[in-house]
């Protein structure tokens, strides 16, 4: 299996640690879902990642291999970016979507005309119209067909889902479940709509103020968070010497969001409600203390 | 099958869940053909690994097997054995919870007994 | 291998701009002429656009380092293309665009030799690496651009308004065709017309370290959204 590693990537703006000592791992043919607040560091991982942009310590391997600079890596990676609009008038926003498709046809060795074509279609853009001309949903299509006409090995997309509607969410989940079933291509999609796309990714990688969090099997990590709620003193017991993200107070009342380590329980005997957590809720009561 | 996903259990035990209520209710047969992984996963927009976890849960309980090349079909006497294997989990699932319940609430088990046979009466 | 195509490309569409300009501007002046008109109209626009090829292909070598700092260099490396491609795709952009437009005066000197009464064949020479020298600058200013952004933007153009400054003068002071189009310049290009062994050096020397400049630079660009 290939895989694509992060060895104590850390990157550096002036005096701003915007990446500090991150490993990871991504393994082919998974989809991964890249999570974190504004700010903690997705859109500079994945440009590290794809050797879009150099780190300031550590390396990327592909397969074993240093990725920076280098032409087969680089081959294999596409890191689908946001196109911003405000690049406007001289920048990438002032291409129109046929001539930044053509760029990518020229530039993505794999490139796949005919979906790209297909794609454009579905999602009836203009291929004449400019770029800093255009809603951000449909600058969020770009991008996505970019990344699935790639059909890089590895493909990053970062914010995909901007500025779509729900039904246009919906059909690009199902666009990258067909995309993945046939090729089994490994994504890394980063989003804040987590609640949506947790169901899709089957890791989930959460970034933490430029630090790695967390890198876990999405079933298996909602399996080890709980909320816990009741009297506070029965809270208090039935959660002991568990990790608690975030506790709510109201009244006599008392809510815990708790993440079980291997082997822990919440214990029983006590009269207290216990429920699952969504994804979106737990990376709240994780991330939520931040400011 | 078209049953909504909820929050309150993991998705595969809920796929797992779903294709045995198909087979309950006859809307799949035995011997035939179960949808495959990724037909779930773009079903239910979830991850087919996830989807493949839950249909698994079936083959290892012999409600489903696998044919090479063509997919996981339901397997001989599976409404049987989803059937017992329910009746097993009734106590577990149902009656532990309503005798919690009831305890909370003060109800004491003649009572309990009486409602239960009020609403066979009803039946 | 895709850098190279792309700049290639670019190249093609800054040679093909310069040529519709020149002509369009030929006409132009042609049409709505200085004072002192030619009797024979075709030779008076071909000498025309001649002379507003080179100028044209002087500026334009300069300015479009201008355009990849904002546009080429940014989408080519956020499609996935190395540096060391992209940094060879630009030294072949320029290579091109040098090379094109001064093969192409050559032929038509060749074509119409009357061009070549009052400017000797030598300044092909001189405008080859004139256009060397340009694109060196045209380099280094990209290169100033991309390191400390707006200030660079600002270098180049002082530069673009003194050369038009210059042309500007240049006119309202002849009168004649020939010295209006480059007025101070063509002084200056005509002072010079015995191909100088320093100015060769010079244009070599500074775009190689203009080489030097642009890649050290690019080694470390940042691609931003």
């Amino acid at each position: 299996m290939s895989k694509l590693e992060c060895r104590g990537i850390g990157k550096k703006y002036g005096k701003k640690e915007a990446l500090q000592q991150i490993d990871l791992t991504i393994e082919s043919g998974k989809i991964y879902g890249l999570i974190g607040r504004n700010g903690a560091g997705k859109t500079t991982l994945l440009s590290i990642m794809a050797a879009q942009n150099p780190a300031s310590q550590g390396m990327v391997m592909l397969d074993g291999e240093n990725i920076w600079e280098n032409q087969k890596a680089l081959g294999n990676i596409c890191f689908s970016r946001e196109i911003s609009p405000a690049s406007g008038k001289n920048g990438i926003g002032s291409l129109r979507i046929k001539e930044y498709l053509k760029a990518a046809a020229i530039y993505l060795p794999k490139w796949d005309a005919q979906m790209a074509g297909h794609l454009i279609e579905m999602f009836a853009l203009n291929p004449k119209q400019r770029m800093s001309k255009i809603s951000k949903g449909m600058l969020s299509m770009v991008t996505i067909i970019v990344a699935m006409a790639s059909k890089a090995e590895y493909t990053f997309l970062d914010e995909p889902v901007t500025g779509l509607d729900a039904v246009m969410r919906e059909r690009f989940y199902q666009i990258l479940l067909d995309e993945y079933a046939d090729t089994g291509r490994t994504f890394v999609i980063s989003t804040h709509i987590i609640e949506e796309a947790a169901n899709i990714f089957e890791e989930v990688i959460l970034l933490k103020k430029g630090c790695f969090f967390i890198k876990e099997n999405t079933q298996h990590l909602m399996e080890r968070a709980l909320h816990i709620s009741g009297r506070t003193e029965q809270v208090g017991e039935a959660v002991e010497g568990l990790v608690v993200c975030q506790e709510e107070i109201m009244g006599r009342s008392k809510g815990v969001t708790v993440l079980l380590e291997e082997g822990q329980t919440v214990k029983t005997g006590f009269e207290v409600t216990v429920q699952p957590v969504s994804l979106q809720n737990l990376f709240v009561a994780l991330c939520g203390k931040e400011d | 099958m078209n049953e909504i996903l909820t929050q309150e259990k993991s998705i595969y035990l809920q796929i797992s869940e779903m294709i045995e209520n198909d087979i309950l209710r006859d809307i799949i047969l035995e011997e035939e053909k179960v949808p495959s992984t990724n037909e779930l996963a773009k079903l239910y927009a979830i991850n087919p690994a996830t989807a493949a976890k839950g249909v698994n849960i079936l083959v290892d309980a012999a409600v489903l097997y696998k044919k090479r090349g063509i997919g996981m079909f339901v397997a001989k006497g599976a409404k049987e054995k989803i059937t017992e294997r329910r009746k097993k989990d009734f106590a577990a699932d149902y009656i532990k919870r309503l005798v919690e319940e009831a305890g909370s609430l003060g109800i004491t088990q003649e009572e309990i007994f009486a409602m239960i046979k009020g609403e066979y009466k009803n039946e | 291998m895709g850098a190279i195509r792309y700049f290639a490309r670019k190249a093609e569409e800054v040679v093909g701009l310069l040529f519709a300009i020149s002509l369009a501007c030929g006409l132009f002046f042609t049409l709505f002429g200085a004072l002192e008109m030619r009797n024979n109209t075709i030779e008076y626009y071909i000498r025309t656009s001649f002379w507003y090829s080179i100028m044209m292909g002087a500026v334009m070598i300069f300015a479009m380092h201008l355009g990849n700092e904002q546009l080429n260099i940014p989408l080519s490396l956020s499609l996935g293309s190395r540096r060391k491609e992209v940094f060879w795709g630009i030294q072949n952009m320029n290579l091109l665009v040098i090379l094109q437009v001064t093969i192409f005066l050559i032929i038509i000197q060749i074509v119409f030799p009357f061009l070549t009464q009052e400017i000797p064949f030598s300044i092909n020479g001189l405008l080859l690496f004139g256009f060397l020298f340009l694109a060196g600058m045209g380099q280094i200013c990209s290169a100033v651009s991309i390191r400390f952004g707006g200030k660079g933007n600002i270098l180049f153009i002082a530069i673009i308004v003194v050369v038009v400054v210059n042309f500007v003068l240049g006119i309202l002071q002849g009168v004649s065709v020939e010295e209006n189009v480059f007025g101070f310049g063509v002084k200056v290009i005509w002072d010079a017309r015995g191909l100088n062994f320093l100015m060769i050096a010079g244009s070599v020397l500074l775009y190689a370290l203009s080489m030097w400049i642009f890649w050290k630079v690019l080694k470390r660009y940042e691609v931003r959204n």
